[in-house]
């Protein structure tokens, strides 16, 4: 437990733990300090000078101070509010007074402050910035002239490791872009848009919001889970009649998952993109007829009936709870039938319920086998949490069989064989914590001396955290013996959810190549293959149109993850919620409502269409 | 010192002149300081000191007004209680200072008058006519043609006094240097049409 310190603010006794951020500390107590340059989890700044507080006589900046004891802070009295005041007078008074027109109102912080300080207008003469630039990129625009040099977009880049931003020039010439003025798409920009989550005004949005139309407050917002990969990261979208205008991340400012990348936060367009499926369609003589529901369900139906043929049910993990429940009624009525997933999947989460891990409190982070990469768009909420672990104080080992990205950053990193280092590493973890005399060394001396130095960590570390893939789940198994948990990050985002259903797959591993014995492949979901399964007769239910969907027999429309509601289960073992954001294409329907027709229509009565909660049939 | 009408011209002026004039000098240092010193990464200095020297200029430029004094004042406050480091904190400070010791020549300013003779808008030169004897030596010497008059000749008994147009004149001294006689001193008087419009962007 972290040592307790007992200040008083504003006349007000409290206890926080020690070295926390006086500012983070006021407002978990409700106390809120003006602040415009501050993040919540970084080093403070101190730039805008609005949080100024008093101490005992002496004026300091809240952002940057650590609390210690017999502190006496005032955050609000006469002369700080003058001074509040005058300084947000100075930054309105550089600042295009179009409040009325501006896409951030009723969002504003810059307007907020105004607002609660009593500002109508600028009180100084009116200037501005000698260097506009208004940019476009595909993703982001970016309008210096409402930039007011808080550096949070500076900071945030730079905490997640794309660095591209960068506040130039010093005086009246600073201003927030990139190195040599580059635009963003040749700076190296990852478009993962976190600046537009910090910015505190206008100066960076995404593109699609240049114009003020649809205001904030018109808008409605709805909790939800991105599916695109495991890392599962919060987000809370911005719609309006029934379409999404806007996703920004929601795991809340401290955590250190607060990221979404450019999938997942410019990704909805694809929800109205070309290759949407929009009605069921049957293949005959080659091509795509369009058909009704009622004749479609009634061919899967009949496929899925022969009790003699083999059939493969596989799914891409991107189904809800709900819609696993659903399909695992319909495959247990069905004979012949097996499940399984793309790709790897592991045998089950290895820890109890009441022990889930907690990534917060971990302090020592394992990774093996796995290449979280930003760039590459392979795991990215999941390598920016590392980044951001390690910036509070986590420690980093890294088992790979050559050098990534995180490489750099790990207090250990081993090259090479992965499973030989995984094994040396566990027996000589097993070896210090069980006292034997002996054990296996490894050849390479270098690679020795990394081993203990990674093994003495991991001992020192209090809630230590290993993530592997399915393959190595066994090997590493073996280090977490005395303490820590193991993690499997699979390519399927609901395994564990769809697991815990009672919906266990056939096969840990299911290669597309040995489908020739199969007579019926029912693929749900984005399934990955894209080369044509052998099988004689290929069901598609997904949102959209893949290389796999082309060769199908029958195409189902599915609902995408923004268009239903329901609950998943992420690799950590936690219940994330999805909220329905925009309204599927007319004849789209869910995967458990898909499963409940086919489930119906099988046994011989034609039931009259069920509406699930949301209404639609 | 001699009146005359609503100006007055100071015996001796020319070495009154070599005096600093408070706001000038407020001025410079302010604007060196933008120029050179500041990092610009904190709010209220930057900002503020950027409106200080928009306001100074006003000062010095006879577009000046009490409330350019208040927000001058308000600003440096600010500036000295909540800039980041200490040079913003200083020259807050030496702002302050400035204001408290000489405010009766920011006064003068915003009347329109600078004692020193260097806010160039604030002054004119003027030819003491009993004085001049029209040998256009001035009109030789002055570049921007702002000396009007004709040159005494040797047939002629008597002479014109030379004038200068103020409007044209840039308060360059050089007519005042090559006069034999000693004719041309600075002066006070107002001119309502030299208002100069300040630039704002930074």
């Amino acid at each position: 437990m972290p040592e307790l310190v007992d200040l008083r603010i504003n006349g007000k006794d409290f206890h926080f733990p020690k070295g926390s951020n006086l500012l983070d500390a006021a407002e978990s107590v409700g106390i809120h300090i003006p602040n415009l340059c501050h993040l919540k989890g970084l080093k403070g700044a101190g730039a805008c000078r609005l949080c100024l507080v008093e101490n005992r006589c002496k004026t300091i900046t809240a952002c940057t101070t650590e609390i210690k004891k017999n502190m006496d802070i005032i955050t609000d009295n006469e002369r700080l509010r003058s001074l509040r005041k005058t300084t947000v007078d100075l930054i309105l008074s550089m600042h295009p007074a179009d409040c009325m027109t501006c896409a951030k109102a009723g969002d504003c912080l810059l307007q907020k402050y105004a607002c609660d300080l009593g500002i109508k207008a600028s009180s100084f003469t009116r200037k501005r910035f000698a260097h506009p630039r208004v940019e476009y990129s595909p993703f982001i625009r970016y309008s210096q002239q409402y930039c007011i040099l808080c550096g949070r977009c500076v900071r945030i880049c730079k905490e997640q490791g794309t660095r591209v931003l960068n506040i130039m020039g010093r005086g009246l010439e600073s201003r927030v872009t990139t190195a040599d003025d580059q635009s963003f798409e040749e700076s190296g920009c990852l478009f993962c848009g976190s600046c537009i989550d910090v910015c505190p005004v206008n100066a960076i949005a995404e593109a699609s919001m240049a114009d003020g139309t649809i205001r904030q407050w018109e808008r409605t917002k709805a909790k939800t889970t991105c599916l695109s990969c495991t890392s599962a990261c919060a987000m809370v979208t911005s719609s309006f009649n029934g379409e999404i205008l806007k996703i920004e991340s929601d795991a809340g400012a401290n955590s250190c998952e607060q990221y979404l990348c450019k999938k997942g936060r410019f990704g909805f367009g694809e929800l109205k993109s070309d290759t949407r499926i929009l009605a069921p369609m049957v293949k005959q003589n080659g091509i795509f007829v369009k058909t009704d529901w009622d004749h479609a369900l009634a061919v899967v139906a009949q496929q899925l009936s022969e009790t003699k043929s083999r059939k493969k049910i596989v799914s891409c993990g991107r189904l809800t709870n709900e819609d696993a429940r659903s399909a695992g009624r319909l495959i247990s009525d069905l004979d012949n039938c097996d499940f399984v997933f793309a790709g790897e999947s592991f045998r089950g989460p290895s820890w109890p319920d009441e022990e889930k891990p907690d990534i917060e409190q971990s302090d020592l982070i394992l990774i093996a086998g796995l290449d979280p990469s930003q760039k590459e768009n392979r795991l990215p909420g999941f390598e920016v949490l590392i980044r951001k672990k390690i910036n509070r104080n986590a420690r980093l080992i890294v088992i790979h069989s050559m050098e990534i990205s995180l490489s750099g950053l790990a207090s250990v990193a081993l090259h090479g064989d992965i499973s030989s280092n995984l094994k040396h590493f566990s027996n000589r973890l097993n070896f210090i914590e069980s006292g034997e005399t002996k054990h296996s060394e490894h050849t390479d001396s270098s690679k020795e001396n990394q081993i203990a130095l990674g093994v003495k960590l991991f001992l020192e570390s209090d809630k230590p955290l290993v993530f592997v893939p399915p393959s190595l789940m066994e090997a590493a198994k073996g280090i977490v013996r005395k303490k820590g948990l193991v993690v499997c990050l699979t390519y399927n985002v609901n395994e564990n959810g769809i697991k815990s259903t009672g919906l266990k797959p056939a096969e840990l591993k299911f290669i597309p190549e040995a489908t020739g014995c199969d007579d019926v492949v029912y693929a749900i979901g984005d399934v990955p293959y894209s080369r044509a399964l052998k099988t004689d007769y290929l069901i598609v239910q997904n949102s959209h149109m893949t290389e796999l969907a082309e060769t199908a027999d029958v195409l189902l429309p599915s609902a995408a993850f923004h268009e239903v509601n329901g609950t998943i289960t992420d690799y950590l073992g936690r219940t994330r919620t999805l909220t329905m954001s925009q309204k599927p294409s007319k004849l789209s329907r869910e995967h458990k409502e898909i499963f409940r027709n086919i489930a119906n229509r099988r046994m011989g009565a034609i039931h009259p269409i069920q509406m699930d909660s949301c209404g639609i049939p | 010192m001699t009146q005359t009408e609503n100006s007055v011209i100071l015996e001796g002026g020319w070495k009154k002149s070599q005096g600093y004039c408070v706001v000038r000098n407020t001025l410079n240092f302010v604007a060196e300081f933008l120029d050179s010193d500041m990092c610009g990464r904190c709010m209220p200095c930057t900002l503020g000191i950027y409106e200080m020297k928009i306001r100074l200029q006003n000062l010095t430029n006879r577009a000046g007004s009490c409330e350019d004094l208040d927000a001058i004042r308000k600003v440096a406050v600010t500036v000295r209680d909540s800039a980041l480091c200490v040079k913003g904190k200083k020259a807050a400070r030496n702002i302050i200072d400035s204001l408290e010791r000489s405010i009766s020549h920011y006064y003068e300013h915003i009347d329109g008058k600078c004692s020193f003779f260097k806010c160039s808008p604030l002054y004119i030169y003027k030819i003491v006519p009993d004085k001049c004897n029209a040998c256009s030596e001035c009109l030789l010497a002055c570049e921007h043609n702002a000396v009007v008059g004709e040159k005494s000749s040797r047939f002629f008994i008597g002479s014109k006094a030379f004038e200068i147009i103020s409007e044209r004149c840039v308060r360059c001294g050089a007519c005042l240097k090559v006069c034999p006689a000693g004719a041309i001193l600075p002066s006070h008087a107002m001119m309502d049409n030299m208002f100069k419009k300040t630039d704002f962007t930074a």
